[in-house]
């Protein structure tokens, strides 16, 4: 009896045999693939510090020469014949447009369309793969190619999550505000991530011309009223106060929170009356932004509000109040309130004062 | 009889080699499906910009909490190295679980640190607090640095997620070191997650930091590690990235969240109990976490990110190791013991169905087949009952197995993150590959093995509750 079941009788051996060959075979290659890899990247690497070089000289020439634009343009032409110089000159063009503003940025615009990289960049919107028609997306809007914004106008449709999104980003760097209507008709959230950067791209206008918003406050997306409010924030519109008021009313706790601490922003101070009503009701997360804003916006007629507040003990709610209060009065007169603190909020006196220092 | 001995030595023989067909297939799919969702990964990120998001004041304010025990020599740089994330809005809570070496002292002068008025709300049991020290130094507001009694990394933890007041909690080992954009890059799924999935916890590659150049708590030069064990461990992590979590987080059966590096939604975790005092603890963690959104009907997500976010030393010596990979042990079998109600329960999805079952056959029995095949083959040699020409041919496909797959990790890292561009590590790894299925792998096996039997038989247990830190020599700072 010989046990390990396998022998050459019944062909295992054979199997196994051309398994170890596969395997084999297969880690050469891939061994190899590696070797080459890293042998390409390091050639192309070394391809790359030269082009940036000479696009460097290029570059300089091209922009700080007034009389010789145009035949500047020319010396840029043998790069765009071979695809990686392109895409090096892609990279430093891109990299040059993203630092510059004014005539530069201009002239680097012409450059980029007198090269005729703008079809390269269309032919890449219209790729059938998501990641490069990201790329045509960015290279357009980079450089403000309004004759493409119908196209992209398309891809804010389109199922693929990633690509819907690029593209409303895209859409606002060509378009400004206009390009906000998307919010109009937005049935799924906007992620937190996707109001950053849309925030960070409209920022670029500086609130000029923006479209009405007032509407987008009475959204059933909650992502475009929390989106807006944000807007309202960073623009100062304090002309919307009525509208924002009314959103205390709001069923997302997360509204009506951000909501209270743009009052704080816009220094809503009529807001207060109504959240001191509305307090009792509150949920405790609200009732803690509600307390934090008395610190931020109201006067010595808040203390009685925030006294009240400390008549029964929770931590995190005592803290803020005594914060607030804080903030209202100082520390001296905060410490005067000392011989009515419980021995549990004594501590918390301490802890606030010394934050405070 | 001797049919009946065959027949149960075949079903030996049978069982062990279906064992390991059913675990390379798996392994295979794994890394295929990893392959696949990295590749994706890379294409969607490669366009984002994150030091624009650095300016933006609507980023969640973050608290990094790193407990620490016995870490002098590094304490200090570690510290700056968290002073110093590119993050606008984050606070770091540094818990000293009651060091017996002068880590205080040295915090305190380096810091300007003076003992602070502070109070908190306890929510989770911890050990007493000694002290909460502030910096009177503005440059180092960020920081804040509790003395507590000594009790274990879970309770260090438990202390930083009461005393911590934002939404996200960065929970890291003081004596990582984190790449300057590793929150912007963890933060960016809590804040892509939509309403009706929630974002719970996010973890990342964790690198190896042996022999590198470290300098103002930074990487300054990667390089490969000098000893064997270290660079066979480099290996170990390439292979594990390419293995699967992010096969694993793409079906959202991630259980493990790195105690390294990871960041997490606070309320959660304190809903659900925080850190258990366990060896464990990052990995029975995230199993109670995902139970807790199952049980309550929420769905989540537990992310993994490809990109290195955090180097970290790993043990040079075989003793180091070998402790190293007993705690590992004992803490998955406690894992396991303790969710035992996971298994194969589909009401808990996909942990339930897969991820559990794959932790309990795969991650826990593997070594103990293997072993119990060394013990066989023992067996048949000592009855002379060995085909040897079909044990060679198989132990030469297992070998060239492990070789084949090593060969992807390598040629995955080349084509993703590129991190040793330096000549002759290719070559380097390509010796560690044939080298370490039968000087490294057989010695983890081992260990892994000691920590069943410490587990089950009750041995070892005077570090259980304290932190265990190896403390092995770094070579980094210069």
């Amino acid at each position: 009896m010989k046990l390990i079941i396998l022998n050459a009788q019944t062909g295992f051996s054979t199997i196994i045999i051309t398994i170890i060959i596969a395997f084999t075979t297969i880690s050469i290659l891939v061994f190899m693939s590696s070797f080459i890899i890293r042998y390409k990247r390091q050639i192309n690497q070394q391809k790359e510090i030269v082009l940036i070089q000479e696009f460097q000289e290029l570059f300089s020439e091209f922009l700080f020469s007034e009389d010789e634009s145009l035949s500047s343009i020319k010396k840029f032409k043998p790069y765009t014949q071979n695809k990686f110089d392109k895409s090096i000159l892609l990279k430093t063009l891109f990299k040059i447009h993203n630092d510059m503003t004014g005539d530069i940025s201009d002239k680097l615009k012409m450059l980029y369309v007198e090269l005729e990289l703008d079809n390269d960049s269309i032919k890449k919107i219209k790729s059938t793969k998501w990641n490069i028609q990201i790329i045509g997306m960015r290279e357009l809007s980079d450089m403000k190619i309004k004759k493409v914004a119908k196209d992209i106008a398309k891809l804010t449709l389109h199922p693929n999550k990633i690509l819907r999104k690029e593209a409303q980003l895209a859409l606002v760097k060509i378009n400004g505000y206009e390009a906000l209507n998307f919010l109009n008709t937005l049935t799924y959230p906007l992620s937190e991530w996707q109001q950053l950067l849309l925030l960070e791209t409209i920022q670029y206008y500086k609130g000029d011309n923006l479209p009405p918003l007032e509407h987008l406050l009475k959204s059933e997306n909650d992502s475009v009223i929390l989106f807006v409010l944000k807007i309202i924030k960073i623009f100062n519109l304090f002309n919307l106060k009525d509208s924002i008021i009314q959103l205390l009313n709001h069923e997302n706790e997360k509204i009506r929170i951000e909501t209270i601490v743009l009052f704080g922003e816009l220094q809503i101070t009529d807001s207060l009356a109504i959240l001191k009503r509305k307090y009792t009701k509150s949920t405790k997360a609200v009732k803690l932004k509600i307390i934090e804003l008395f610190g931020e916006i109201s006067d010595e007629n808040g203390i009685p509000f925030l006294v009240e507040q400390l008549k029964i003990y929770d931590y995190e709610n005592n803290l803020q109040v005594l914060r607030s209060i804080l903030n209202i009065v100082g520390i001296q007169k905060l410490e005067e309130l000392k011989p009515k603190l419980s021995t549990e909020q004594q501590p918390l006196l301490l802890h606030v004062i010394e934050e405070k220092n | 009889m001797l049919f009946k001995n065959e027949m149960v030595l075949n079903f030996f023989s049978y069982g062990i080699l279906l064992y390991g067909i059913i675990l390379a297939t798996l392994y295979i799919i794994l890394s295929i499906m990893s392959a696949i969702e990295t590749s994706h990964y890379i294409k969607k990120n490669s366009f984002v910009n994150y030091t624009k998001i650095l300016a933006s004041p609507f980023v969640p304010t973050i608290s990094v909490i790193a407990p620490a025990y016995n870490e002098s020599p590094s304490i200090v740089e570690n510290i700056r190295s968290l002073l110093s994330i590119q993050y606008v809005n984050y606070e770091v809570l540094l818990i000293n679980d009651g060091s017996t070496d002068d880590s205080l002292e040295k915090l305190i002068e380096a810091y300007a640190l003076t003992k602070a008025n502070y109070t908190f709300h306890q929510k989770l049991p911890t050990k007493k607090i000694r002290a909460v020290y502030k910096s009177t130094n503005p440059a180092f507001k960020k920081l804040l640095v509790i003395d507590k009694e000594n009790g274990g990394k879970a309770d260090s933890l438990n202390l930083g997620l009461n005393i911590s007041r934002n939404d996200l909690v960065a929970c890291i080992d003081a004596d990582c070191i984190l790449e300057p954009d590793a929150l912007l890059k963890m933060v960016k799924p809590f804040l892509e997650s939509e309403e009706e999935e929630k974002v719970i916890a996010a973890g990342g590659v964790i690198r190896i930091a042996n022999s590198c150049l470290v300098k103002e708590g930074k990487i300054q030069d990667i390089k490969m590690p000098k000893k064997f064990l270290a660079k066979c461990q480099v290996l170990e992590y390439l292979r594990s990235f390419l293995l699967g979590r992010m096969a694993w987080s793409k079906i959202n059966g991630l259980l493990l969240v790195s105690g390294a590096l990871g960041l997490f939604d606070r309320k959660i975790l304190i809903a659900a109990g925080g850190y258990n005092k366990i060896v464990g603890e990052d990995i029975e963690l995230v199993t109670r976490i995902i139970k807790y959104m199952k049980e309550k009907g929420e769905k989540y997500r537990v992310v993994y990110i490809p990109d290195p976010l955090c180097w970290t030393e790993v043990p040079e010596t075989y003793r180091a190791l070998g402790r190293q990979r007993n705690r590992w042990t004992r803490g998955m079998i406690e894992t396991l013991t303790i969710h035992k109600n996971l298994f194969f329960n589909s009401s808990y999805g996909v942990i339930g169905i897969l991820s559990y079952p794959y932790w309990l056959f795969y991650e826990w029995l593997a070594p103990i087949v293997e072993f119990l095949g060394i013990i066989y083959f023992v067996f048949l040699i000592a009855f002379n009952l060995i085909n040897w020409e079909s044990f060679l041919l198989l132990a030469t496909a297992v070998y060239t197995f492990a070789i084949m797959f090593s060969a992807f990790s390598i040629l995955s890292e080349e084509l993703t993150y590129h991190q040793y561009p330096k000549k002759g590590v290719l070559f380097k790894l390509i010796i560690i590959i044939l080298l370490e299925p039968l000087f490294f792998h057989p010695y983890v096996m081992w260990s892994a093995i000691k920590g069943n039997f410490n587990f089950f038989f009750n041995r070892n247990k005077e570090n259980w509750g304290e932190m265990t830190r190896t403390g092995f020599k770094s070579e980094k700072v210069s």
